[in-house]
């Protein structure tokens, strides 16, 4: 018995992931903020899907690129299988529809609802992104699978900003990026593809002003993007080669440095990618330029029509065509048709996360008092998903999902209530011998459609009269042996 | 697990006394013994095979001898009530918000690093975005980049943050640093000193692969010396030690004899800069000198770093037989990492 009640303290006292532990209000509201964005979104034609809770560890890392994998809970299973607890749904969906699970003519549009779990790190930790309230989070977003092009992508924009709106949300606003422009700018500038992705995976530390850029630099020249001085010569050297001299060049070089401790590479292997590499490492000038150009553009955001002349600028200054912002100015176009109720639009090439998977379009939902990622909810194009989950080729793809437990927080206090169920309820109190005759009572009025509970613990006019209180009960009735009913309001 | 419990009831325990665990093998061991007599508190232990000992300078600390990967957990689960880990092993082995806390971070023994290893023969990869890509490759050739640590959380969240995603943790007993020769494993992430078992075993750290920059730590039971004053303040004692010779290895005593006319007038000269006034101002005392001239002593405590300065100084206002000693131990007025320990634990 001891040894029990110390079990149960102990589970008391350390929550295994400091789970959300909703109070009846707080469930109430998220629960009413579910049922409305669901009813808004199945009117725009998205159909529920549940999918599960636990899935192979692999569908995640193959989607984000393990974006999220630091902050998954995995583990293996009595079967042997790594798993995860989701911490997200678009994989799951996407990979339904490759293995035919969601059926459906294209474009499909599907919408999802429900709990992620992401580690969240301690509160003093560099991976907590601030957003509190523990490792598991309510959310709720929707697909648009097989359609592509400025039309699609409008649509999952305006429904992701207009649907707070619908729910009374206030003061939120859409922030716009796109990774297929700011990616065909780079290749413009003559960057390779490896230095894309590393110059994009540094937007962030770019906005920081001159420091930023100095940091950047010096993990360019780390990873081997800015060729050191003692390579140069022999990255020159090796670009002017032929693939199969320079393989000999290098072979000549570096055999004799590789002995037997290699793994399980092989030295044809090593020369192959350590070439690779070298003909890879940015030209100087380029990765140069890049960063300089991306430190620009990072620096630009804000209503499309003040920001766009001043990029159609910058691409002139460099060199580059002013016609890379087409997409920008379709997709603008496209939502020109959608009444945004006043929500304001900020252009920003420079949003560039989950640049594993995103291709196009990508959005944050922003309001002014939520401080961190995720926002209130984001989403954005990913094309090459379907293809990277087993899918014979690449269908187009957006989506977008709202953090649920944020949108409560900035909701009015009183969201929700009015939904509570209005109708007078009634705690029906048994005297001492007449219980049968309560819950007889109480069956009663239940069939009459009126809410009733059972008070089981014996208590006292007094005592009942409060309780009904503290519960918000209106309606107090006491039931005697002789089955005679005394009520009371409260 | 039965003797370690028995002692647990003991009479010295149950009356206050404190339990510190220490390393019992590997790298720490040596290191963590010299560390305490240094600090005052030499571990005298009957026999090698005894995992008891006692420190004669506290009365009612006892040592337990347990494995270094094992000192984290005897703490958190209430087993000991203060231990010596390395960092390294504390972070590994640690349960977020768990009852094992860091008293004080950073005691100057045990210094290393966790880093990541790849075979030499890897010219091509020098960076974690190298192993990164290398890890995506060997994926699409349908193999997977194995890993040999025996520190799988914190090299697991290292790799993950650095974009290497596809990888196999690889069971390991014994030398991690053979794997790569042995064949069951590409990558090794291992605790490095100097780095020459990495470099004997053809293998060389990546540049940006420190997963974790490592020193003896002290820790202790939120719980117990919450709950038990007596133990709290033998505590006190050990953290006092500690802090006073960690004071005492940056500070010195300079003492010189100044000419001058009062003590005033020496004092004032000495404090003309700052370094020299050191941790309370100088002492200033009149030397009877055969020579007839009006000779001061001064002595003074100043940071280590100073020295040169404070040295000069003294040479500059006419100071002659400039003597630096060390002190043994510093007190200061208040211990500061046994405040702390106060404020985390609520009493404070």
């Amino acid at each position: 018995m001891r040894r029990l009640r110390q079990v149960v303290v102990g589970l008391m006292e350390n929550h295994v992931m400091s789970p959300q532990d909703y109070s009846p209000a707080r469930w109430r509201r998220l629960v009413t903020i579910r049922e409305r964005l669901e009813r808004f979104l199945d009117r725009r034609g998205y159909q529920t899907v549940s999918t599960p809770v636990l899935e192979s560890t692999d569908l995640f890392l193959r989607k984000s690129g393990g974006e999220l994998a630091a902050r998954m809970y995995s583990f293996v299973d009595p079967s042997g299988r790594r798993v995860s607890l989701r911490p997200e749904f678009t994989s799951s969906v996407v990979q339904g529809i490759v293995d035919r699970r969601l059926k459906g003519p294209m474009p499909q549009r599907w919408q999802y609802c429900g709990p992620v779990f992401r580690y969240e790190g301690e509160p003093n930790d560099d991976s907590n992104d601030g957003s509190g309230g523990g490792s598991e989070f309510q959310q709720l977003g929707a697909e648009l699978v097989g359609a592509g092009g400025a039309i699609a992508d409008a649509e999952v924009l305006a429904f992701a900003a207009q649907g707070l709106s619908a729910l009374g949300v206030k003061g939120h606003r859409l922030r716009i990026g796109h990774i297929g422009v700011v990616n065909a700018m780079l290749d413009g500038l003559g960057l390779s593809e490896r230095a894309r992705v590393f110059v994009l995976g540094s937007f962030d530390e770019l906005r920081s002003g001159p420091r930023g850029l100095d940091g950047v630099r010096a993990r360019a020249l780390d990873m081997g993007l800015l060729p050191s001085e003692g390579n140069r010569r022999i990255t020159q050297l090796a670009r002017r080669m032929a693939p199969e001299d320079a393989e000999d060049m290098v072979e000549g070089f570096l055999g004799q440095g590789i002995d037997g401790v290699s793994g399980q590479r092989t030295p044809e292997e090593i020369f192959k990618r350590y070439l690779k590499k070298l003909r890879e490492a940015g030209v100087p000038e380029i990765v140069e330029k890049s960063l300089r150009f991306s430190q620009e553009l990072v620096a630009l955001f804000g209503a499309p029509q003040t920001v766009l002349p001043k990029l159609r600028k910058l691409l002139g200054r460099y060199g580059l065509d002013a016609g890379l912002l087409a997409p920008v100015d379709d997709l603008l176009a496209a939502l020109a048709p959608y009444d945004l109720k006043g929500v304001p639009v900020v252009l920003d090439l420079g949003t560039a996360r989950g640049i594993a998977y995103y291709t196009g379009v990508v959005f944050d939902i922003e309001h002014p008092r939520v401080k961190s990622a995720p926002w209130l909810g984001g989403g954005g194009r990913y094309d090459g998903l379907v293809h990277a989950l087993g899918g014979s080729r690449d269908v187009p793809a957006l989506g977008f999902a709202y953090a649920v437990d944020r949108i409560s927080d900035v909701l009015p206090a009183g969201f929700g209530a009015e939904e509570a169920d209005g109708a007078q309820r009634v705690l029906v109190v048994p005297q001492e011998t007449g219980v049968e005759q309560a819950v007889a009572l109480a069956e009663r009025l239940r069939a009459q459609g009126i809410p009733a509970e059972l008070e089981l613990s014996g208590r006292s006019d007094a005592e009942a009269a409060k309780l009904a209180k503290q519960r918000g009960i209106q309606t107090v009735m006491r039931v005697g042996a002789d089955g005679g009913v005394a009520e009371k309001s409260v | 697990m039965a003797e370690s419990r028995k002692r647990a009831s003991n009479g010295d325990r149950a009356n206050g006394g404190l339990r510190l665990a220490v390393p019992s093998d590997g790298a720490m061991y040596e290191p963590t013994l010299h560390f305490l007599a240094e600090c005052g508190m030499p571990v005298v232990r009957p026999s090698a095979r005894r995992y008891t000992a006692s420190v004669p300078a506290i009365d009612g600390l006892e040592v337990i001898f347990q494995r270094t990967a094992d000192i984290t957990a005897k703490v958190d689960d209430g087993n000991a009530d203060l231990g010596l880990v390395g960092y390294d092993r504390y972070a590994e082995g640690r349960i977020e918000g768990g009852d094992a806390l860091l008293i004080m971070p950073a005691l100057g023994f045990g210094a290393c690093d966790l880093v990541i290893a790849v075979p030499d023969a890897w010219v091509d990869v020098d960076s974690m975005a190298d192993l990164a890509d290398l890890s995506v490759e060997f994926r699409e050739s349908g193999r997977e980049l194995r890993v040999a640590t025996k520190y799988p959380r914190l090299v697991g969240r290292y790799l993950f943050g650095h974009g290497v995603n596809y990888f196999t943790m690889a069971a390991v007993s014994g030398t991690l640093e053979a794997a790569p020769a042995m064949g069951y494993a590409d990558v090794i992430a291992d605790i490095s000193a100097s780095g020459v078992t990495l470099r004997e075993n053809h293998l060389r750290r990546l540049g940006d692969g420190t997963v974790l920059a490592s020193e003896g730590v002290l820790i202790g039971s939120r719980t117990l010396l919450k709950q038990h004053p007596e133990r709290l303040a033998r505590a006190r004692e050990v953290i006092e030690r500690i802090e006073a010779h960690q004071a005492a290895a940056s500070y010195a005593r300079v003492a010189a004899n100044v000419q001058g006319k009062t003590e005033e007038e020496v004092a004032a000269k000495v404090l003309d800069r700052p370094e020299t006034a050191g941790l309370h101002g100088p002492t200033v005392a009149r030397v009877y000198s055969p020579d007839g001239k009006t000779w001061f002593s001064v002595t003074v405590y100043v940071r280590r770093s100073d020295l040169t300065a404070v040295v000069d100084h003294f040479r500059s206002v006419g100071g002659a037989s400039v003597t630096v000693s060390s002190a043994d131990y510093v007190f200061g007025a208040e211990s500061a990492a046994y405040a702390a320990l106060l404020r985390e634990l609520g009493l404070g």
